[in-house]
């Protein structure tokens, strides 16, 4: 969830949720970033993830980049081509000793190398080791984990920490869905209309709010996802992979609930504005 | 030509430093120059050090780019040799500083673990405080930037500019106590130790 911190949204609003950072997260922008790159190019550090040790990581692993990536100033290849010149005027006049301190520095050299291969050869070590305990760390701990989910119940429907206390009401679900349709990062991606509202709210025979609350984030997401043409596929896929049906006619519309009575029988309808691609909800209620 | 700089070298700061228009490497060189001679002890000093006395070497490119390097042991273990290495480029053009600093074993000493103490080098505090050193049109210093909401914006307009060339940190604050799970200064002062002079943003500071 977004934070309410000012310019967090503010770095939301301009960059899309997928690549921003939040809530005490810690994220690396990579030189080249843009909006549209896979987020996990830019690392992020959730607030969970973030402890003391994180400045010591950052601190090997940028120093490494900048080892590998930082170019060679460009008086080292001035200073090649000037000595070679040197060898060339000290061969053509049997000049001995220049081409002696040549040969030295180039020995000199020859062993710097081999002595860098050397550490390389070290951390290298060292580093495959450090994979090997990894991966059976990350081996033991799915084994762990998969022990626990076949203990875990069925995972319930996510219901936001506003709302978390006491039994959902449709009422109060519909409260958090205009609150939230009402925040910066929503204001300009998805509406809704107060008959909408009213709809909803009349639905209070509705058995289980926390279902239409989901049902209706699904859609909220899916609207901003579209406006930010970044859908990435059809509304029908999306919202099959999250356990509802799609309609198009009359209008686009969520299928909530298929197989119940007409009292239980959710739907959220919505238009779509081509030019803003603009998600309105219209209406939320029972199957028209 | 390069002389003897020890074995086994750690490379542990590298970094490069481009100037404003207004910049030039021939400006630069006395504050180089300077740094460099203040580490070689003068007649009557007391040596700190123990080992082989500190060295200078400075060498000139045809073009006049020019290429000083410093030697000096460690204060503290003899077997230990500083090597601090500042490129400048051409004098007039404006201001391109390569420095790289490693760390190296003496030939001939015992093994040791390796213990070292090390900051950001002075002469990059120097030349960042003297010069204007950007990245991608933005000034670079070795220290955080606090961000409000108002200046997210330029912000974001510079983390996706072509020419950007080093990685950004941002440290947000949590959402219930305006906190940051990390010491935004330690990051930075780190940061700059660690090879590359890199930015650090703090937002949410409004």
């Amino acid at each position: 969830m977004l934070s309410s911190a000012h310019a967090s949204w503010t770095l939301t609003e301009l960059i899309g949720p997928s690549p921003s950072a939040w809530d005490g997260a810690v994220r690396v922008y990579f030189p080249g970033f843009t909006p549209q790159d896979d987020p996990y190019r830019h690392r992020l550090w959730l607030c969970d993830r973030v402890h003391i040790g994180l400045v010591a990581r950052l601190r090997s692993w940028f120093g490494t980049l900048a080892a590998s990536r930082t170019a060679e100033h460009p008086v080292h290849e001035q200073l090649r081509v000037d000595r070679y010149a040197r060898l060339e005027k000290a061969i053509a006049s049997s000049d001995t000793a220049y081409l002696l301190e040549y040969m030295s520095a180039l020995e000199a050299e020859d062993e710097r190398q081999r002595a860098e291969i050397d550490e390389l050869k070290e951390q290298n070590a060292a580093l495959t080791r450090e994979a090997e305990r990894s991966s059976d760390e990350l081996e033991a701990m799915r084994s762990n984990f998969a022990e626990i989910q076949r203990f875990m119940p069925a995972r319930q429907p996510r219901v936001p920490a506003e709302v978390e206390d006491g039994p959902l009401t449709v009422g109060a679900a519909i409260d958090d869905i205009a609150r939230q349709l009402n925040t910066r990062y929503y204001r300009d991606r998805v509406a809704i209309t107060p008959q909408a509202l009213d709809a909803g709210r009349a639905f209070s025979s509705h058995n289980s709010p926390a279902e239409l609350l989901r049902a209706a984030h699904t859609v909220m997401e899916a609207g901003a996802l579209h406006h930010d043409n970044k859908l990435g596929t059809t509304p029908m896929d999306y919202f099959a992979q999250r356990g509802f049906g799609y309609g198009a006619q009359p209008g686009p519309h969520l299928k909530v609930d298929e197989n119940t009575s007409p009292d239980q029988c959710l739907r959220i309808y919505w238009e779509d504005d081509p030019e803003t691609r603009q998600w309105t909800i219209t209406d939320i209620g029972r199957h028209r | 030509m390069q002389d003897q700089e020890g074995v086994g070298r750690r490379e542990l700061y590298v970094a490069e430093l481009h100037g404003d228009e207004l910049s030039s490497n021939a400006a630069a060189w006395p504050l180089v120059d300077d740094w460099a001679q203040r580490h070689i002890p003068r007649e009557g000093d007391k040596v700190q050090h123990v080992g082989p006395a500190p060295t200078v070497t400075v060498e000139a490119s045809s073009d006049g780019q020019r290429l000083l390097t410093l030697r000096q042991p460690d204060d503290s273990d003899g077997s230990l040799l500083w090597v601090s290495e500042v490129a400048l480029g051409l004098p007039d053009a404006p201001f391109l500083a390569g420095i790289r600093v490693r760390l190296s074993s003496i030939p001939g000493t015992a093994v040791t673990p390796l213990e070292y103490e090390f900051g950001v080098p002075a002469i990059v505090r120097t030349l960042l405080r003297e010069f204007t050193v950007l990245d991608g049109g933005e000034r670079t210093e070795a220290r955080f930037v606090e961000l409000g909401s108002s200046m997210v914006e330029p912000q974001v307009a510079w983390l996706s500019a072509e020419e950007r060339r080093l990685p950004v940190v941002v440290v947000t604050r949590t959402r219930e106590s305006g906190s940051v799970r990390v010491d935004a200064r330690a990051l930075a002062r780190d940061r700059a130790r660690s090879r590359a002079v890199l930015r650090t943003c703090v937002v949410d500071a409004d």
